[in-house]
Parts: C-alpha cells; structure tokens; sequence
C-alpha cells in the first residue's frame, strides 16, 4: 500500500514542483508552498520507490544517509507548508519555533549517526526499521523526527483552526498526519520494547501508512488547488489579452510588450480593454462582431473576478 | 515639459512634475488588494474630507460624457455613464477619483467621437494624463492578489 500512496504523493509533488515554479519564481509569498513541494518529492525520492536505496545510497557516497536526507527533506516540506500556513492565515510563528525546529534536526541527525550498523545494505526505510530498530539511537531517531513533523503538522492546524477561513482540505489533512505520526512513534517504542504483538504491529503500521500518506496527499490537493485556480486565470486573461493587442495592433496602436501582457495579463488585458473603448468612442474605431463580442466577454471576465465593484 | 515613458507598467506617458503629483495623491490612500471601487470611493472622501456622492447615468445630458466631477464645498459628486461597458464605467469612475486626489477643477475628457484625428493631443492634457494614470493605478493596486491568496495561488 505504501508504493501506490507513495507514487501517487510522487506526481502530486511533481505537479506542484511544475505548476507552482512560474509562480514562485515572481511571487515570494508563494515560494514557501513551492519549496514544500519540492522538499516532498525529495523525499518520495529517498523512500526508494523512484530510485533504488542503493543508489541513491551510492549517489550519496554509500554511507546510508538517504535515510536521513529522506526524514530532513519530509521535515523541512513540513516547515516550508507551515510557513505557507502562516502567510494564508496571516499569523506569526510562535517564539522559539525556529530553535526548537533547528535542535530537533540536529537531536535526530546526531541519534542517526550513533546507529550501529551497515546501514547502506537496507533496501527501505521498513527493512531498516525491522533490522535496527532494538537500538535506542534507532528508536530516538525516528521518534524525534516523526513527533517533529507531528508537531509542525500539529501547529499548521492550530494556525488553520484559529483563523477565520478554515480550509477543510488543510484541517483533514494536518490532522491526517498527526494521528499517523502519533501512533507510529508509539509504534516504534514499542517494538523497541519489544511488546508487541506482529499482529498489532501490522495493523499499526498500516494505521500510520494510511494515516499520513492520506494526510499527505491531501495537503497536496489543497496545494495545488490554488495553483490550478491560478494558472486558470492566468492562461484566461492572457488568451483575452492577446487578442486585445491584435485589436490594437490593427488600430494602428503602440502594442504592448508582448513580456508586459505575460506578465501581468489580467491588467494587461483591463488597461487595453479601456484603449480599445477610448478607440470606438472616441475615434469612431469599428469592432467586427467577434471583436464586439470579445471585448463584452473581457469586460464580464474583468468584473468578475479580478477588479469587483459593488457601484 | 519632458514626457517620460510609462513607468510601472501604466500606459500614460508622465511629465516628471505629474509622476510627482500622482505619488503623493496615492501615497493619501490606503489602498489594500481586493478593494471594492466603493472602498476606493471610501478612501478618496476621507482624503478630501467630504462625501463623494455617485451617480450612474443613462441621461440624455450625459450621452457624450463617459463621466465628470463637481466639487461643492459640501460634498463631491461624480456622474458617470451607464451605457459604457462595466470595467469602463469603473474606470470613469476612478479617473474621475484621480482628478479629485489631484484637486483639479475640471474634467475635460471628451466623451463622443473627436472631429480631429490627434486622440493623443486632444484627449491627454497633463491633467488628463495624471487622471488617467491615477485610474490605471488604482485598478491595478486593488485587483492585486492579497499576500494570503497568493500563499497557495
């Protein structure tokens, strides 16, 4: 179950990676949400499902840390979408978030280093956990890293909860992943302790697996919700605007900078609407109908979406 | 009077005393994306100190006027016609803003097809122009994406 949730997280991180960068790239209020995106499909990448553990194991000079780059790449998606949590919300993180952020990496990524053991022979994270998992360092580092997502996770929803548009997608999908990081930390010490049945140790992890990548794959939707929406509009109003500079073009006017109307073709498309009505009514400029016709759907368009107006 | 290119993406060329005039009109504003034309409206009285009264108009008076502006010691009144399409009529509506954050006495912006050919000359006169540029301006500030929708937009 864990291939097919972890392929389908795999072409939605794509997605936002590709949707998202033209965006991102303009826009530094969006960034955050991008490089979430981005730290997730890394690490999709390093559960070994894409590219073989050994070699990225290999790629990464043999040392066994995909393990570690794939937990440091799930915590900083993690952190990046909270960030982009609190640019939605608009709200602050709480004080001493980045120390706590910052020591909890350094706690997980020193445990990691204490494990014992030939860790570039694993195949997968569950191999790994199998093998090694009755070493304390095993157990402090997982359970660090999890209860680290699990706590940014934990704040991206109080941040959702306590603001005044609460989206379901984000509170379905934070929630999501702190149960499944809750119970696999408790999973974790547990068969540690070595008190766990196989049975339940199965239905565990499978509540984890199911729990999380849900969750996962949800605040991907939501994610990516936006950009559709914005790529929509954006793809819209430059089709509008382009056909606006061919009216203007055939007036005889000044054209806009091709680069101009990319950029920004909503106003590029209000700014040549107006100059092409100056045009008809005041030098007696004539439309054909599906010029008519296009600069009534603008029109519409425009006072539709982006420029309101309740006169 | 030097006439600069258009700057920041508006399409009216600025003498550097209008690009003067205009910033300071708008820096008055406390423009916010995903504002209303009647919050733009709002914004304007409180910058002027006295109500702007709005009225949309099919009259035959106004037939050649897309819109105009009295400035009473009272209040303000802006006309604009209602036959135009509804992002134009908006747009009336803020040149008509722009000349009162000017503080212009008049609006002399044809309405009905010129006899002369010369648009340009006719219609941009500097305070056309500082109108004109205040209209785009204050379209494009307010149809801006809000920092929060543009965290997932």
């Amino acid at each position: 179950m864990m291939r097919e949730l972890a392929t389908l997280m795999l072409y939605l991180t794509g997605l936002i990676l590709v949707l998202r960068a033209p965006y991102a790239l303009g826009v530094r209020a969006s960034r955050p949400g991008w490089l979430a995106g981005t730290c997730g499909l890394i690490a999709i990448i390093c559960l070994g499902f894409v590219v073989p553990v050994p070699t990225l194991d290999a790629a990464m000079g043999s040392m066994g840390y995909w393990n570690l780059l794939g937990a440091t790449s799930t915590t900083s998606a993690f952190h990046f979408m909270y960030r982009a949590i609190l640019i939605h919300t608009s709200k602050d993180s709480p004080p001493y978030y980045r120390r706590v952020l910052g020591l909890g990496i350094i706690t997980y990524s020193a445990a990691f280093t204490m494990i014992a053991g030939e860790q570039n022979r694993f195949t997968s994270v569950e191999a790994f956990i199998a093998a090694l998992i009755r070493q304390p360092w095993t157990a402090l580092y997982l359970s660090v890293y999890l209860s680290l997502v699990a706590i940014i996770a934990a704040l991206s929803l109080a941040a959702i909860l306590s603001s005044a548009n609460r989206s379901k997608i984000f509170v379905a999908g934070f929630s999501l992943v702190v149960l499944g990081n809750a119970v696999d930390v408790v999973l974790l010490w547990m068969q540690h302790f070595n008190v766990v049945s196989m049975a339940l140790s199965t239905l565990l992890y499978s509540v984890y697996v199911s729990a999380f990548f849900s969750g996962a794959i949800l605040l991907c939707v939501g994610f990516l919700r936006g950009s559709v929406r914005s790529l929509r509009e954006f793809c819209t109003f430059l089709a509008y605007a382009l056909r606006l500079r061919r009216i203007l073009g055939r007036a005889g006017q000044d054209k806009r900078p091709l680069l101009d109307v990319a950029r920004q073709p909503k106003i590029a498309c209000y700014q040549m609407l107006i100059h092409v009505r100056d045009l008809v009514t005041l030098k007696g400029f004539a439309l054909n109908t599906p010029e008519v016709s296009l600069t009534h759907k603008a029109d519409a368009l425009l006072i539709d979406s982006p420029i309101k107006s309740s006169t | 009077m030097v006439l600069e290119r258009s700057y920041e993406g508006i399409p009216v060329p600025l003498s550097r005393k209008s690009r003067a005039l205009t910033s300071r009109a708008l820096s008055e504003l406390q423009l916010e994306p995903g504002m209303l034309a009647q919050d733009v409206v709002d914004a304007v009285a409180t910058v002027l100190g006295k109500p702007i009264f709005l009225e949309q108009t099919v009259d035959e008076r106004f037939k050649k006027t897309t819109g105009s502006f009295a400035l009473t010691p009272n209040f303000a009144l802006i006309v604009f016609r209602g036959i135009d399409p509804q992002a134009y009529q908006m747009h009336s509506l803020f040149h008509e803003l722009g000349h009162l954050l000017c503080r212009h006495r008049e609006c002399s912006r044809p309405g009905t097809q010129l006899e002369t050919e010369a648009l340009e000359l006719v219609l941009w006169s500097e305070a056309e122009r500082e109108a004109e540029f205040l209209a785009f301006k204050i379209a494009s500030l307010i149809s801006r994406k809000s920092r929060s929708i543009q965290a997932f937009g």
